[in-house]
């Protein structure tokens, strides 16, 4: 186990702008959706990011941080699965009588909380981290002013 | 009514593990490759999901959708990206925490601009509660 009291601001200041960049993600294919349906627009977009991707790959030359230099295990190749999968699943909660409040709200939770299990036991090899009381500071604080956005601020 | 409530927490644990295996391919082969497999995967895995909704119907209507909306797919690729490569430098926790925290008062802000906030107090104080909660984390504990 190792802590990691010393990242560069620099990483926090990234995620926190990916944050950004999600919301308007979701706002676009929203609003595909809304013209079709968002099975077709997770089909849209998940089609136009595979030849966008490629351009990109081509086009980066710096090489990116690679630790691992053994053949990537089969299931690491799943998570496009299960990313377009919460789509779908998204759509029929969203229509039900949990609305989109609910489901983002609780779609929040079960993020955290498998975040927290994941990180604490080091599962899928990525890095195992202690988790710091601090940490759950942090996800009440996030969850707490988030239902407060989405039940009470619109 | 709990079946709901089910969904909707699988739908974060789903999230989570997407962002995580996306992860661990990105130690492997490169986050940007990781997000090209991840492009690629789910568009194979859409195609029958989109026959069984729709049967492919809308591929006749596509003029009529407005230019901006295909570029959702392009903001994707580079949130998968980034996503990929971050969660190692930060673990999923942080990054869950912070992009949470971005995501919605990014996504305030907007609505705020387009004019969608009914009651502003209560947005200011879930947005301030969040700063907040980012903030907590500079204050390390050793």
């Amino acid at each position: 186990m190792f802590t990691d009291l010393h990242v560069p601001k620099i990483y926090t200041i990234f995620a926190f702008l990916s944050g950004g960049l999600l919301s308007l993600m979701i706002l676009i294919n929203g609003k595909l959706a809304l013209h079709t349906d968002s099975s077709w627009s997770s089909l849209t977009a998940h089609f136009v990011g595979i030849p966008f991707s490629a351009l990109l790959i081509g086009l980066w030359v710096q090489k990116e941080d690679t630790s691992r230099n053994e053949s990537p295990p089969l299931w690491s190749f799943m998570g496009g699965l299960f990313g377009a999968l919460t789509v779908i699943l998204a759509a029929t909660t969203f229509n039900s009588s949990l609305g989109v409040s609910g489901t983002i709200a609780l779609s929040l939770l079960g993020q955290t909380l498998l975040s927290l299990i994941i990180d604490s036991k080091g599962w899928f090899g990525v890095a195992q981290r202690t988790i710091h009381r601090n940490d759950i500071f942090q996800l009440i604080f996030i969850l707490v002013g988030s239902c407060i956005l989405i039940f009470w601020a619109r | 009514m709990s079946f709901l409530i089910f969904l909707a927490l699988f739908n974060g644990i789903l999230i989570s593990l997407s962002r995580i295996l996306n992860a661990r391919l990105g130690l492997h082969i490169g986050a940007l490759r990781s997000s090209f497999w991840n492009h690629l995967v789910g568009f194979l895995f859409l195609i029958p999901v989109v026959f069984y909704f729709n049967r492919f119907s809308f591929a006749q209507n596509l003029q009529d959708i407005p230019l901006y909306a295909w570029t959702g797919g392009a903001l994707g690729v580079v949130f998968v990206w980034s996503s990929s490569w971050l969660i190692p430098k930060l673990g999923l926790t942080q990054s869950t925490i912070l992009v949470i925290a971005g995501q919605m008062i990014f996504s305030s802000v907007l609505d705020f601009w387009i004019g969608k906030i009914d009651s502003l107090v209560p947005a200011l104080v879930g947005t301030l509660i969040i700063i907040a909660g980012v903030l907590l984390g500079k204050r390390r504990p050793s």
